[in-house]
């Protein structure tokens, strides 16, 4: 079996001077998609900040094997990390077209060429940023500008992609509609998908596997096919789950 | 903990009136003119603090508000023959009109050109000094011997009682103004800097206020220039440039765009640090030399103490403190 | 008649130095997000550079280059070593700190070429060019052309090349630029140094008609900056059309409003530009900065 693409261990990340996360590990596998539940506070864009380097973090993070932990943000950008932030972080002055490019020009070197191809794979996934292509991203909706984000962060052509709380602020419909591109988009473009997300079912109908926080910790962890029935999630959302307790046991 | 930090803070600046009052008694007339002059500018910085740092407007102007206020107040008590308080009443009237005319033109112009406006204003304001001679004596200025002259039964000397009486209106200034933004209003302002649009959202009046709060400042800075013309006995354009506007914004900043107590750091940079640069440079290219030590001084807080020297003080003795304190429990922060 | 076109043609040489100037501003504006007080005290500075070259024998265009590179390094410098420490600082404090970098510069510059003015050699000759009665000299006619190419080139840089747009994007939105590999700190210093240089340009267009001395850009930059604001400060070309409309302005109404002579013409143009954000508070050409709330 192959290295997974991200591997980490006894990861912990704090704001100043207070921890956020306390000794995480978590394992992406080579083209799965790995849902990251839990509720609000729990750590999850914590997590994700520290694998792309934008926290202050300690512990271990591999990247196909390779260590990215302690590098600058776009430095573990550079490695092939792609994070589509909490709030969409499209550039609101610049037009669609011009965000898509900032994409490109942020692919590895030999890649260079097959942009072109790449930008109309996008353009096929997502065929509303093809029509609004001439137009400034601020003026497009949440949904849009949510496929926009996304699209942004594939043309990087990234072997690891964080995906950041996606539903956030979206209607249930357009949710639906999104989170059946991530298959599409796994396929396509040969990457591995970290999904931080409060919303469990939704992101149990496309997980490969799951990792639950609560607390700065993990909670549970294991292929979707354990969390079928939701309980566990649901005690763990609850309160119900202490992870310390387990921690310590 | 924080009941113990507030009681320090009240406690530093009762140290600070008292050594206040018991300096015309220490100093001779001579420093005391300097000091008295750090007063009047920490009046207007205070003025200027409102405005940038609650309600987050920016002003390169307030020189020349200050100007104006200083000239009123001159004419007043030169021209008219007012008795003092009565010019420095005048000059309050003045600047208040002046203020809502501005604030409510920059208001026309998208609030984010207040700046632009301010700054014209204050470089156009020396010229028209210049011109209307008449009433301004063009570029000799207004001359009045002491408007704030100690009489015999007092027993303090003029420069004695001018400290005083500028150091209780700073204090009434302060309080006021500090009274202002603990309140309703105060909370107000912090929405309208924090985000406009919440503000809108939320039913605060981002307009009025931010027209209130430009016309209170204008006032302040009135009254201190009121003062500070009182002081010199002299009002002369040569005095409200633009460099002076550009020499108060800085102290604000410097001293902390939020704090009071700012007022007072960032009056002092303007008042010492060009004398300290020439003692420091001496001789006769003193006056580049100084300017370069001034321009030093400048970037210089800004980069190590960047919310202000008042905040960098009040960093340092929060660290201090929690040193001492128990180690607080590691939490979990709630996230967005 | 001819004498008004006259007057707008004699306005049109302040006009290019504001619009050049107006120019710098914006594209410091738009590559680094930041109003830079001390883009005059750079231009003068690259100014003073250039006549050394000239003085040590250096042909004219070759001098020019050459301080336009001096300048886009020092430019890059002064980003890296001052502004940089100020990264996270608010508005007004970077505000503040161009104000620190005008008065460090305008002191060095006094001290080691003293305040006593110059005179600077056109780069076009000293010819007047005579035409349906009117007169405009090589100098303004060299300058008129110099803006235009420089206008172009920058426009062309922002728009069309992927540094430009990168260099938007950085200055736009940091946090997101980072995520695509776009170090911050390296596009900062990019823009800051393409500034300088279209700095050089404005004094090498300011210094033979005010004549160069450390105090020559204070007042010029005070009317670029309305300019800019006229123009709207995310638009170049209204940067530049705005500083040409203050100078000529300033020009006409000095001449023909009785009571506006000599420096209090200058309310004319503030006027001017106060009406204009009235009916259009970002300016002439500016783009109302989009909020979907």
């Amino acid at each position: 079996m192959s290295a997974p693409t991200l591997e980490v261990r006894d990861l912990r990340a704090r704001y100043g001077s207070v921890e956020a996360l306390h000794g995480v590990d978590v394992t992406v596998g080579r083209g799965r998609l790995v849902a990251l539940l839990g509720g609000n506070g729990a750590g999850k864009t914590t997590l994700l900040r520290a694998v792309s380097g934008v926290v202050a973090q300690t512990g271990s993070i591999l990247l196909d094997g390779e260590p990215i932990g302690g590098r600058a943000a776009a430095a573990v950008a550079r490695a092939g990390v792609g994070h589509v932030p909490e709030g969409r972080g499209t550039f609101t002055d610049l037009t669609v077209a011009e965000n898509l490019r900032l994409g490109t020009l942020a692919r590895p070197r030999t890649l260079r060429g097959s942009a072109d191809a790449d930008l109309d794979l996008v353009y096929a996934t997502f065929p509303v940023l093809r029509e609004m292509r001439g137009r400034v991203a601020g003026l497009l909706s949440g949904g849009q500008q949510q496929m926009l984000a996304l699209g942004r962060a594939l043309l990087a052509r990234p072997r690891l992609l964080l995906i950041d709380e996606p539903s956030l602020g979206l209607a249930p419909m357009l949710t639906r509609e999104l989170f059946a591109t991530f298959d599409t988009v796994r396929a396509d473009w040969n990457t591995s998908i970290l999904l931080a997300e409060q919303n469990a079912s939704l992101s149990l109908s496309v997980a490969d596997d799951v990792v639950v926080m609560a607390g700065g910790r993990v909670a549970l962890a294991g292929p979707v096919e354990q969390f079928r029935d939701g309980s566990a999630i649901r005690d763990v959302y609850l309160g119900n789950h202490d992870p310390k307790a387990e921690a310590d046991r | 903990m924080i009941r113990r930090g507030r009681r320090l803070v009240v406690i530093a600046w009762l140290v600070v009136l008292a050594l206040g009052i018991a300096a015309p008694f220490y100093f001779s007339d001579y420093d005391l003119f300097d000091m008295t002059r750090l007063l009047t500018i920490a009046i207007a910085v205070a003025g200027l603090n409102l405005l940038m740092g609650h309600s987050g407007q920016v002003s390169v102007g307030h020189g020349a508000i200050f100007g104006v206020g200083g000239y009123t107040a001159l004419i007043a008590v030169g021209t008219l023959g007012w008795p003092w308080w009565l010019g420095l009443g005048l000059a309050m009237v003045v600047c208040l009109v002046l203020g809502v005319g501005l604030g409510f033109a920059a208001l026309k112009m998208g609030g984010a050109n207040l700046g632009l406006l301010t700054i014209a204003v204050a470089a156009i304001f020396p010229l028209v000094l210049i011109r209307a001679k008449p009433l301004t004596g063009g570029n000799t200025g207004i001359y009045a011997s002491s408007p704030l002259r100690a009489p015999e039964w007092i027993g303090l000397t003029t420069a004695q009682l001018e400290f005083l009486i500028v150091l209780a209106s700073l204090v009434v200034v302060l309080l006021g103004l500090r009274n202002l933004t603990t309140g309703r209003y105060g909370r107000a302002l912090a929405a309208i800097r924090t985000s406009p649009l919440l503000a809108v959202s939320a039913g605060i009046p981002v307009n009025r206020l931010k027209l209130t709060t430009f016309s209170i400042s204008s006032v302040v800075a009135g009254i201190g220039g009121a003062y500070f013309a009182y002081i010199l006995a002299l009002a002369v354009p040569d005095s409200y440039l633009v460099t002076f506007s550009i020499a108060l914004l800085s102290a604000s900043v410097v001293g902390g765009v939020r704090s009071w107590a700012g007022a007072l750091i960032g009056a002092a940079i303007i008042v010492y640090l060009p004398t300290l640069a020439e003692s420091v440079v001496g001789g006769q290219a003193a006056g580049n030399w100084s300017q370069l030590v001034y321009a030093l001084g400048l970037a210089l807080c800004l980069i190590f103490a960047p919310n202000g020297l008042a905040g960098a003080v009040t960093a340092i003795g929060r660290r201090l403190s929690r040193r001492r304190a128990a180690r607080p429990e590691t939490t979990t922060p709630t996230q967005e | 008649m001819t004498e008004f076109i006259q007057q707008i043609l004699d306005g049109l040489s302040t006009g290019l130095v504001y619009g050049v100037l107006a120019l710098a501003l914006c594209v410091v504006f738009q590559g680094t997000g930041m109003l830079n007080f001390s883009q005059g005290e750079l231009a003068t500075l690259s100014a003073y550079a250039t006549l050394m070259l000239l003085l040590a024998g250096v042909p004219y265009w070759l001098a020019i280059i050459l301080a336009m590179a001096l300048s886009a390094v020092l430019g890059a410098v002064i980003e890296r070593v001052v502004v940089r420490r100020l990264e996270r600082g608010s508005e007004v404090s970077l505000l503040t700190l161009g104000v620190a970098l005008l008065l460090g510069i305008n002191a060095i510059m006094a001290i080691v070429w003293t305040t006593d003015p110059r005179d600077f050699p056109s780069p076009f000759g000293q010819g007047i060019v005579a035409f349906a009665g009117l007169r405009m000299t090589y100098q303004q006619l060299g300058s008129l052309g110099l803006l235009l190419a420089v206008t172009l080139l920058t426009a062309l840089l922002f728009n069309k090349t992927s540094v430009g747009l990168r260099l938007r994007a950085v200055a736009q939105n940091p946090a997101s630029a980072t995520l695509l590999e776009l170090s911050q700190g390296r596009w900062l210093m990019a823009g800051w140094a393409i500034a300088g240089a279209v700095g050089a340009i404005a004094g090498v267009v300011a210094a033979p008609v005010l004549s160069l001395s450390p105090g020559m850009m204070t007042f010029p930059l005070l009317l670029a900056l309305a300019a800019a604001t006229l123009g709207g400060l995310t638009s170049r070309i209204g940067a530049v059309v705005g500083g040409v409309l203050v100078g000529v302005v300033t020009s006409v109404s000095g001449r023909y409003i009785p009571g506006l002579q000599g420096d209090l013409a200058i309310v004319v143009p503030f006027a001017v530009v106060a009406i204009v954000l009235v009916f259009r508070p970002a300016g002439l050409f500016g783009r109302e900065r989009t909020v979907r709330a």
